[in-house]
């Protein structure tokens, strides 16, 4: 990671001091570059572009937007070179050693959720990708700044007054947005998978009362290949894995509204099964 | 002239046994929910040509279908090929066998 601009550092350094590797050199996966767009740009209306590897794959950004853009930047690079894993759309999180997916489009609430169980003790390994190794089926960490959009900002604050949440972005593409910075011990705990144990299809559906129903393995899978980003390109691969990540896992999908009742509900889900040890009460 | 019908390319992968939830079809890479039926002729075609009747046969011996049962049989085999997964083609002859 590189760049010039020290409000955009302050940020990731909030977020991810304790990330920073100085035992020397390692491979790298990606070599990106924030930096400000030259010329008039300078003076007028700054803009911060995203580089990879030398490559500009999106248009400049506002400058005062450089973290989103790194953010929504990195996923980029990771959903168009991560395709030794099944991918799929879904926050993830871990529960003792057992992983619970929640896979849905934009709106459905998975961010929002996944943000909530972590506040309530859960550990985080992604708000955005369930990465899968296919020859173990385990969960990967990759634990991140959950970005808040709009509504769910507050959704948040009133859920936890105390959540630690960076700056608020006003004016981005997707809207107001502000992340929730991940905790020590998921940061601490990013090496370690998890065992995917429930499968949960959330939908946000304000005034809602929860609702938790059972999904049949058809219904799960036809779901679950839908919400997974590289299923096609890994063809047998994927369909033997969500197959068998169908047939291991509970599936259900879930209606809710109230965060504090959504989360209670599915903590409770999770404090079933004896297997799912150090679940938090 | 009948319709006869074939599947030719790589054996179609199950994820639980033949004929049981989703499958996966080598050939094009995409994965299909078939109904009991369908899944059922899926398991009998060959790369042979045959017809709903040898097809009937194949499964079940000889019995005889009566017309809403052909129809139901021939729909679930059009609804296959709507899918790619099997082909059809109009033969010469009346009976069964190679066309």
């Amino acid at each position: 990671m590189r760049s010039s601009d020290a409000a955009f550092f302050d940020t990731l350094s909030y977020f991810y001091r304790d990330c920073v590797r100085h035992d020397g050199p390692h491979f790298l996966d990606f070599d990106i570059r924030i930096r400000r767009v030259g010329g008039l740009r300078r003076l007028v209306r700054p803009q911060a572009l995203f580089e990879i590897d030398g490559l500009r794959p999106f248009e400049p950004q506002p400058a005062e937007n450089a973290f989103p853009s790194y953010e929504w930047g990195l996923n980029w690079c990771i959903a168009t070179s991560a395709h030794r894993y099944l991918m799929l759309h879904a926050g993830t999180v871990a529960l003792g050693g057992s992983g619970m997916i929640l896979p849905g489009h934009p709106g459905s609430g998975k961010s929002t959720l996944s943000a909530a169980l972590c506040l309530r003790g859960a550990r985080l390994l992604s708000d955005e990708f369930g990465l899968l190794r296919p020859e173990s089926v385990d969960l990967l960490p990759m634990p991140r700044g959950i970005p808040l959009k709009n509504a769910s900002i507050e959704a948040i604050q009133e859920f936890d007054g105390a959540a630690p949440l960076g700056p608020t972005y006003p004016k981005t593409r997707k809207g107001r947005v502000r992340h929730l910075r991940p905790d020590a011990q998921s940061l601490r705990q990013q090496q370690v998978p998890a065992v995917p144990r429930w499968l949960i299809f959330p939908k946000y559906r304000a005034g809602a009362a929860e609702s938790l129903r059972p999904l049949d393995e058809t219904d799960a899978f036809r779901q679950l290949a839908y919400n997974c980003f590289n299923y096609k390109l890994l063809g047998e691969t994927a369909f033997r894995t969500v197959g068998q990540l169908v047939r291991q896992m509970d599936c259900y999908s879930f209606t809710f509204s109230r965060l504090d009742r959504a989360v209670e509900q599915l903590m409770a889900l999770a404090a079933q099964n004896p297997a799912a040890a150090g679940v938090p009460q | 002239m009948q319709r006869v019908w074939r599947r030719l390319g790589p054996a179609l992968i199950w994820d639980r046994e033949p004929g049981h939830g989703a499958v996966f079809d080598p050939a094009t890479g995409e994965t299909h929910f078939l109904s009991e039926l369908p899944a059922l002729i899926a398991t009998t075609l060959d790369d042979t040509w045959a017809s709903h009747i040898e097809l009937v046969s194949r499964y079940a011996g000889t019995v005889e279908l009566d017309a809403a049962a052909e129809a139901q049989f021939v729909a679930a085999l059009t609804s296959l090929e709507r899918a790619e997964l099997v082909e059809s083609r109009l033969s010469d002859t009346d009976q069964g066998g190679r066309h």
